[in-house]
């Protein structure tokens, strides 16, 4: 199957499953020739300088996915299709059910190239030539070591996203809205969902928590999110942390579906999740100090108007690999650098052919004949 | 004492010095089980000292709508706390001991700051003592460090307590961090030969090695021998159920699992609960008691139902009496069956934790 075969075959499923940002043919189209530059470079040899080259896709892929969330799972196994590799998922046991409603949805040509494995598997994994992981630093450290020096490996660890809205004085609905999109979808449970909100102004960050609460009630009214007894649990801690520390606390009672804390802190700290959302006055000359517990770990910056130079190099120098307005920090353009990665790139590797004729396949071709 | 002097401000000061803590520990050893008025008494007294030198305290209280009249209002600062804020009451005045919480957050450890361990020594012996453990009748084998070796330690420090009041042997086991296992096993098998009965105390977890297979034949310890674990084994590379741990304890000491106790404590609290074997349930002693709350709305858990440990401990004077943990337990009619820590939340995936930011 060629890759513009693939592309057909993969098309549908994107309107299928909008959380992955890809909107359908073109994108995926955008997305191969952004990697490869052309679309056919994995169907066979295409011109390179004064020779040709073809890029070589894994045979087979073992992906190690993370608990929390499907839709990176969808999107790493959505890239593996793409590239035409066979594909392994160790998936855990609460993302099984996700990955199975959208396996379902693959073309059987393309069904056949998935496996969602049961548990880990040795064997499995021994047999695969490319390991992808998500999840927490361990789990990837754990699997590097379990790596063959000849199997490539890609990984996605830790990470920390968060709004900084600067000096803005005059928070409007629009940006509000913006903000509880950006905390609410996913629970708060992703590495691109904020785990803190930073402004410079006194003023503003005690304007925003009533405008926040606001639009937050009526986001909880028509959508709950049933809450199990360890999230509870931890929401609970949280909000008790900030009251016996004098913090002040907007927040919904025992429905425990958000929870907003302007908190004092010399350094960040992060949050347990589940729409407990800090607000910090961090002023700009202490910016880096602040976040320094974070150097090579932030990931998405949600931004409202102009952000300086140096605070962009800031961002950039602790990791950051993305900047984003308010609102659409979920919402990763489908070509995003994912940990500042260019999509597809690191799992192909290129062969070249010197001669002034590519090889044609299923034939013996004599080099600089 | 407390009758005459809670809320007055002579009864912080009282606290504050030898002479009333060892009134107040009276106190203590003095209540009973049933005693619920003298628990309350003490408790609202222990609560209002405590409320004028802990702000956070404090704070917690006047958000619930001011000082309650019943000690299952008293608001329980929760484990986190120890973290994040020195919860010392004793106004000028420099701690004697500071225990430190141990685990994945050695960076940022939870502290607990005693201005002496007076109580604490007298609650944590007693409080066995009552509990039926009998560690005053065999020689005591400790896996854990030394006091000395580990100073921040509140296990150890109580293992050292039991050691002093002891007229038997007893020694440390864990040296540089780590287990004297050749010397353990011949101090055991010397035990079996002479007939002298042991306590075999230490962390769940101080076990393990001892149960690999290959690690010498089965021992048959004496008769009058028991073994207390605790601390189990959540958060560790390897886990096991605790009727399978006993299982190979039983096995491997050649006891009873009657002879086996758990003992529930923790670095922030200065009193324990302890079970006998493995389907024992957790009892306080009578200056303490525990709550099982329910983290979805809060209130107190129905017998049977699953929920998280509050303990109300009256030794507990230099910090702060009522403390939330984040471990499960389910509500018993005379105590409650512990279940561990609650489990980590599959939350986050690649999203950083405190905790991860905390490890080196």
């Amino acid at each position: 199957m060629t890759a513009s075969e693939r592309i057909e075959r993969l098309a549908p499923l994107c309107s299928l499953f909008p959380e992955l940002g890809i909107s359908g043919r073109e994108d995926l189209r955008r997305l191969l020739t952004a990697a490869l530059g052309r679309l056919d470079a994995l169907d066979g040899f295409v011109p390179y300088g004064r020779g040709w080259s073809r890029a070589i896709a894994p045979q087979r892929l073992y992906h190690v996915l993370a608990g929390t969330l499907p839709v990176s799972g969808w999107r790493s196994l959505l890239e593996g299709l793409l590239l035409g590799s066979e594909n392994l998922l160790q998936c855990p046991e609460e993302q099984k059910g996700a990955m199975v409603r959208f396996c379902q949805a693959l073309p059987p040509a393309l069904r056949k190239l998935v496996r969602i494995l049961p548990s880990y598997s040795e064997d499995d994994f021994t047999s695969a030539d490319a390991i992808v992981v998500f999840g927490r630093d361990e789990t990837v450290r754990l699997f590097r070591t379990r790596c063959r020096k000849d199997q490539l490996f890609l990984a996605y660890g830790h990470r920390v996203s968060l709004l900084w809205l600067g000096a803005l004085r005059r928070p409007t609905i629009h940006l509000v809205k913006g903000i509880v999109r950006d905390l609410t979808e996913y629970d708060q449970a992703g590495c691109l969902s904020p785990q803190c909100l930073i402004l410079e102004s006194e003023a503003t960050i005690l304007r925003l928590p009533a405008l926040l609460a606001r639009v937050l009630s009526e986001t909880a009214r028509l959508h709950p999110i049933p809450r199990r007894p360890e999230e509870a649990a931890k929401i609970r801690e949280a909000r008790t942390v900030a009251r016996a520390l004098g913090w002040p606390l907007w927040e919904d009672g025992d429905g425990l579906q958000w929870t907003l804390i302007v908190r004092d802190l010399p350094q960040f700290q992060p949050t347990c999740g589940h729409r407990v959302l800090y607000l910090d006055k961090v002023p700009r000359e202490r910016l880096g100090s602040w976040l320094a517990p974070l150097r090579g770990h932030l990931s998405a910056i949600g931004v409202a108007g102009r952000v300086p130079l140096s605070v962009q190099k800031l961002f950039w120098s602790l990791g950051a690999s993305r900047c984003c307005g308010v609102g659409t920090m979920q919402s990763p353009p489908p070509l995003w650098h994912h940990d500042g990665r260019t999509p597809l790139v690191d799992l192909i590797r290129w062969v070249d052919w010197e001669g002034p004729h590519p090889p044609k396949s299923r034939e013996t071709t004599r080099l600089l004949s | 004492m407390a009758k005459e002097k809670s809320g007055s401000p002579y009864f912080c000061k009282e606290l504050d010095r030898p002479e009333g803590r060892m009134q107040w520990g009276k106190s203590l050893l003095s209540l009973s089980v049933e005693d619920e008025r003298g628990f309350e008494r003490l408790a609202l007294a222990l609560c209002r000292s405590q409320a004028r030198r802990v702000a956070p305290l404090a704070r917690l209280l006047q958000a619930d709508g001011g000082f309650p009249a019943d000690w299952r209002r008293i608001p329980p600062v929760p484990q986190e706390l120890f973290k994040q804020s020195r919860l010392f009451v004793p106004a000028d005045q420099t701690p004697r001991t500071i225990f430190e919480t141990s685990g994945t957050t050695r960076q940022n450890p939870g502290r607990h700051f005693l201005l002496d361990v007076d109580l604490y020594r007298a609650v944590s012996t007693e409080g066995a003592r009552r509990a039926g453990v009998p560690w005053e009748t065999v020689d005591l084998h400790f896996l854990a460090p030394s006091p000395q070796e580990a100073p921040h330690s509140s296990l150890s420090a109580m293992f050292d307590f039991w050691s002093e009041k002891s007229v038997h042997f007893s020694h440390f086991w864990i040296q540089d961090g780590r287990l004297d296992q050749k010397g353990l096993l011949t101090a055991l098998f010397e035990a079996v030969r002479s007939g002298r009965p042991v306590g075999l105390c230490g962390t769940a977890f101080a076990f393990v090695p001892l149960l690999e297979p290959g690690e010498g034949s089965p021992l048959c310890l004496p008769r009058g021998s028991f073994l207390l674990e605790t601390g189990g084994f959540k958060g560790r590379a390897r886990e096991m159920s605790k009727p399978d741990f006993y299982r190979a304890l039983e096995a491997r000491f050649g006891i009873s699992a009657e002879e086996i106790w758990s003992e529930y404590g923790m670095t922030e609290l200065s009193s324990q609960a302890y079970a006998q074997g493995p389907e024992g349930v957790h009892r306080t002693p009578p200056w303490a008691r525990v709550r099982i709350l329910d983290p979805l709305t809060g209130q107190d858990c129905l017998t049977g139902e699953k929920g998280l440990v509050a303990w109300v401990d009256l030794a507990n004077i230099d910090s702060v009496l009522a403390i939330q943990t984040q471990d499960e337990a389910i509500a018993a009619p005379d105590g409650f069956r512990l279940l561990g820590r609650s489990p980590t939340l599959p939350l986050r995936g690649c999203s950083l934790t405190a905790e991860d930011l905390r490890s080196p």
